[in-house]
């Protein structure tokens, strides 16, 4: 569009470009125009003539759609009125494209969106605060060498090392009864009941249930050979 | 307005007085987005934006010296068009 700035075919001097750009509203080489100004004056090419910008350059610089130029233009001539150039008040085209993009980038991709997010809030945590709890309280303690029991142990107690038993059996398994009846006496603990007092209670039936003041038991399966034990 | 999906998305460009004016009338339309595009010598006092940025013209390759404020109520990567 614009245009060396050269008086009588001779290049002229910054400073002097500079102070005709400043007096007359001119712009050149790749200067930007200037926001909201309704006139504006550039060379042309055969470098001897200062003209007024034309409207359709303007409308250009501020990215109207040329559809919308076109029909400016003919309101502007059909009526007999100065072109509006209210335009020049308004933001222009490409910050809404750019918006546009924006939007329909985030809507049209969450995915990618979301993915984006989440890397910046990872990068914004601390080293320690990406890992799990866990191992962020293991790590403060190895920091401070304070590994008394009270730390280690609630520790200790989430990471067990044993297998987990009931992830190795089926959903619709057979119950292990004998194993069930095992383990219910193992952990019941004959201290707390005399022995007297619990043969007063065990009668002949399938299914028993105990309470004792420290805690209650329930026996899966209890039947007279069993009792015979006690 | 854009008819998609969901709540609408809602742009608006002018001065405040006009974005209220605006918010008034789409108030029954709650949007999911809204951006404001407004001169950079408004005021700008209004809150739920969490993405208040002065971008010039030319930084979206605009021909002009101009900037302007986008507002909006989610966060925005604004590229340049690369038009010219």
């Amino acid at each position: 569009m614009i245009l060396q700035p050269v008086n009588s075919s001779k290049q002229m001097t910054e400073e002097r470009s500079l102070k005709r750009t400043k007096s007359m509203g001119t712009i050149e080489g790749v200067d930007l125009v200037p926001a909201g100004r309704k006139r504006l004056k550039v060379f042309t090419q055969d470098d001897l003539v200062l003209r007024d910008m034309l409207p359709c350059e303007l409308m250009d610089a501020y990215d109207v759609k040329v559809t919308m130029q076109d029909a400016l233009t003919e309101v502007s001539r059909v009526h007999s009125v100065p072109l509006s150039m209210v335009f020049v008040l308004e933001a222009p085209g490409k910050l809404f494209t750019s918006v546009g993009h924006a939007v329909l980038k985030g809507l049209l991709n969450p995915a990618a969106a979301k993915m984006e997010q989440m890397k910046t809030e990872e990068a914004n945590l601390a080293p320690d605060e990406v890992h799990s709890p866990i191992f962020s309280v293991a790590a403060k303690a190895l920091d401070t060498q304070v590994l008394d029991s009270a730390t280690v142990e609630p520790i200790k107690k989430e990471v067990s090392l044993e297998p987990d038993v009931k992830a190795a059996m089926e959903d619709n398994a057979a119950v292990n009864f004998e194993v069930w009846d095992k383990r219910s006496v193992q952990n019941f603990d004959e201290t707390a009941v005399s022995r007297g007092a619990l043969k007063g209670c065990i009668v002949r039936r399938r299914v028993v249930s105990f309470s004792t003041p420290s805690k209650s038991f329930f026996f899966g399966v209890i039947d007279a050979t069993s009792c015979e034990a006690f | 307005m854009v008819a998609g999906q969901g709540s609408p998305i809602v742009f608006v460009q002018g001065s405040g007085s006009f974005y209220k004016a605006m918010l008034v009338k789409t108030c029954d339309l709650l949007p999911l987005l809204l951006v404001v595009v407004t001169r950079k010598d408004e005021e700008l006092t209004w809150t739920g934006f969490v993405e208040d940025t002065l971008v010039h013209h030319f930084e979206v390759g605009g021909m002009t010296d101009g900037a302007w404020s986008i507002m909006s109520n989610q966060k925005l990567s604004l590229e340049t068009s690369g038009l010219r």
